[in-house]
């Protein structure tokens, strides 16, 4: 029976899950000196930070307020970093936005959300938003939760719609090659609708178990669902730094965000690793 | 947005035929390692099913080399807080994730058994 490689199931990663390592490898010779350094987080402003487009990000909130009245209604939009290679510092991250005549200071919550304010001059200027991070030292995710819901629940609507969000946002792409032919071969918001969507979710904490519960339907999700599909790929110690999960793999898990068997009120429950029995 | 310079366009092209063969990895796709491992097995050989197999081990007391011995060669997958997870599947009918049966053993960074759950298989979809 064919199997999976390596090298694929790193692509397959790198696509949907917001590799940027092929940019890395991509960069003109004169920068290849800067990415050979070893991976430690700088304090300061940084020669290479991790920066997204203000405008993609104003078009991922956009996409928000169009989509959360069928999908997500009582649900709030924030953005979160998260860490991706070991040792970085995440409680001081100082997160800017930075225009060609202005720049001011966006504020990150202990939980290293942010919301992000709609500006016309970030907008006019093409801003970046941009942490004092070294590129490749950390990840961009969207954060929509419906308040009120039990602890360790999550509700699949506000999933599904931080998968879209996320990739209208271009969160997840780094504008490497990948992204762009992402472009060209894919509608990122149908992808998400695909029944075997391969968008990397985090959990808060390192996980057991996900299960996804609608009325008396129970169903946890097969163990190819979480750790990054480590279960069927020996190799994946080799591919994680193509991955943004490198230092989350036992926070990953897929959803089966197209399967519409499963409504947006679908609860989405997490067993952890630390969980007393 | 810039045009791809051209030195990359091989490089692309190769990408694409990867994602698009990435893109059509359906569940097919799966199955138990070829190497054996998740396969349950006891010492004498013979396969056991999902709950004898749990019946096996004990939280807070069976070790990695009690489980070893006792179900055979797990799916291991380490992680970096020396946490690390087990598992041994039964296929299903259609040799998919979502039918097959999972037995998954969680060890703390002692090697003690410190979760067990078992993931019955469910029915194909149509």
């Amino acid at each position: 029976m064919a199997r999976r490689s390596p090298l694929r199931h790193a692509l397959q990663l790198a696509l949907l899950a917001g590799c940027s390592a092929l940019h890395a490898q991509q960069s003109p010779p004169q920068e290849k000196p800067k990415t050979a350094l070893p991976p430690v987080t700088v304090s300061g402003t940084s020669s290479e930070p991790v920066e997204k487009s203000y405008r993609k990000m104003v078009q991922g909130m956009d996409y928000f307020e169009r989509a959360r009245a069928a999908v997500a209604p009582g649900a709030s939009l924030r953005f979160k970093l998260l860490p991706r290679k070991p040792g970085t510092d995440m409680d001081h991250i100082v997160l800017e936005v930075i225009g060609t005549t202005f720049d001011y200071r966006v504020p990150i919550a202990p939980d290293h959300t942010f919301v992000l304010e709609r500006n016309a001059k970030a907008l006019q200027e093409n801003a970046v938003v941009s942490p004092n991070r070294r590129r490749l030292s950390m990840t961009w995710r969207t954060e929509i939760r419906t308040p009120g819901l039990p602890a360790n629940t999550r509700r699949l609507g506000d999933l599904r719609l931080e998968c879209m969000v996320g990739l209208e946002a271009d969160l997840v792409s780094n504008n490497g090659p990948i992204g762009r032919i992402a472009d060209l071969f894919t509608d990122k918001k149908r992808y998400c609708e695909r029944a075997e969507a391969r968008y990397l979710y985090f959990a808060d904490r390192p996980l057991f178990s996900v299960t996804l519960v609608n009325g008396a339907r129970r169903e946890v999700l097969p163990i190819d669902q979480l750790y990054a599909m480590a279960s069927d790929d020996p190799g994946l110690k080799s591919d994680l730094p193509y991955c943004d999960c490198e230092v989350l793999v036992d926070r990953t898990y897929f959803l089966p965000l197209g399967d519409r068997s499963w409504p947006d009120d679908t609860r989405v429950e997490f067993e952890y690793m630390d969980d007393r029995p | 947005m810039n045009p791809v310079p051209v030195h990359r366009v091989p490089f692309i092209a190769a990408l694409a035929a990867c994602l698009c063969m990435a893109g059509c990895a359906g569940v097919d796709m799966f199955g138990p390692p070829p190497d054996g491992r998740g396969a349950v097995r006891t010492p004498d050989g013979r396969p056991l099913p999902p709950q004898a197999a749990m019946d096996t081990i004990a939280i807070g007391k069976s070790s990695k080399a009690d489980v070893l011995s006792a179900l055979g060669q797990a799916i291991a997958i380490p992680f970096d807080s020396g946490y690390e997870v087990w598992v041994y599947r039964w296929p299903g009918a259609d040799k998919t994730p979502r039918t097959a049966s999972e037995l998954v053993v969680l060890f703390d960074p002692s090697g003690t058994a410190s979760k067990l759950r078992l993931r019955p298989g469910y029915a194909p979809r149509d």
